[in-house]
């Protein structure tokens, strides 16, 4: 009877752990979001470290949003260029991601640990919003949670218009990479 | 000295010239803030109220300006790379975030101390966020 009871009382303990971080949302106003593409003539690079990041683990939803005059790079020049140039800042302040996780069923939400998912959503950068799936990883560590994802997106895509003086100095494809630790919005 | 002579001294003079102008710029260091003139001198509460109630105009104000803005630390977070301090204000959800470079904070404020903060304006996400701050004083909590 003693056994039933305590192992009752553990199920019960760990339903509720269960559901409540499922019903949980998790916040940071501090996702770090860095990109790198390699060219011929010159690494380029910068880290932006004021991103938000959004999750609800009830509807796996997820949002990003960044500002793209916070990304700072190494070289003034190369920073002036980005934002005037390239991704027109004045006119498209802020980049964006909408989406979801698609394989919730990879975590274990009462399990401390590394989750490999996949998350697809719509990604808006230079005012041009394209579909985009990514892997990510969630790690869930007591009562705060990491989110972690690197993939790669074309410029073309985004309209981004590169001279053609510089186009063979500029990688196609630019690698993004997200880093975040959320805590459980109260 | 003939006439070729002068041409090709005059093209290295400019090449000389126009290369270390290209190295000068594409070398150039990011604004010294210390020394640059602050556009506006505001309390956190104000420039967050000017963003919320009109992103759109207080972009085209305030956008890539250096702005001082003073403001009570509510949370802080350091890091080797860089560091943020969280500015309060009455809004719930929104504040000024101001993001210091590995080695500008020189002095560590404490939560709740009121400090005063110089730093290029980039925008409102959730809060307005400040980048490449430097820390003005600092008035230690009573």
């Amino acid at each position: 009877m003693k056994t039933i009871t305590i192992l009752c009382t553990l199920l019960s303990l760990i339903l509720f752990l269960s559901i409540d971080m499922q019903a949980q949302k998790y916040f940071t106003r501090e996702a770090k979001i860095s990109f790198f593409s390699e060219a011929p003539l010159e690494k380029i690079e910068a880290e932006n470290g004021a991103g938000t990041c959004v999750i609800d683990f009830e509807s796996q939803q997820m949002e990003f949003a960044v500002l793209i005059k916070a990304f700072q790079f190494d070289k003034a020049l190369m920073q002036e260029h980005f934002n005037e140039n390239y991704m027109e800042s004045h006119k498209f302040p802020k980049a964006t991601f909408k989406g979801k996780i698609v394989d919730p069923e990879t975590i274990d939400y009462t399990k401390n640990g590394e989750y490999e998912v996949k998350v697809e959503g719509k990604l808006t950068i230079h005012g041009v919003e394209n579909e985009i799936s990514a892997p990510g990883t969630i790690v869930i560590k007591g009562e705060g949670i990491q989110v972690k994802s690197k993939f790669s997106v074309a410029v073309k895509d985004y309209d981004i218009d590169i001279p053609a003086v510089v186009r063979d100095n500029i990688a196609k494809t630019v690698e993004i990479t997200v880093l975040g630790d959320l805590e459980p919005l109260k | 000295m003939k006439t070729w002579k002068w041409i090709l001294l005059g093209l290295i003079l400019a090449g000389i010239v126009g290369g270390g102008i290209a190295y000068q710029q594409y070398f150039k260091p990011h604004a010294d803030l210390l020394h640059s003139t602050a556009k506006a001198e505001m309390s956190a509460e104000e420039i967050y109220t000017v963003f919320d109630e009109n992103e759109s105009e207080a972009n085209e104000k305030f956008l890539d300006e250096v702005i001082d803005v003073e403001g009570t630390v509510k949370k802080i977070n350091i890091e080797s790379d860089k560091s943020i301090v969280q500015l309060e204000t009455s809004h719930m959800m929104g504040g000024v975030i101001c993001e210091f470079e590995a080695g500008a904070l020189k002095e560590i404020p404490s939560e709740g101390d009121v400090i005063h903060v110089r730093g290029i304006c980039t925008g409102k996400l959730m809060d307005v966020v400040l980048v490449r701050c430097i820390l003005l004083n600092n008035k230690k909590q009573q």
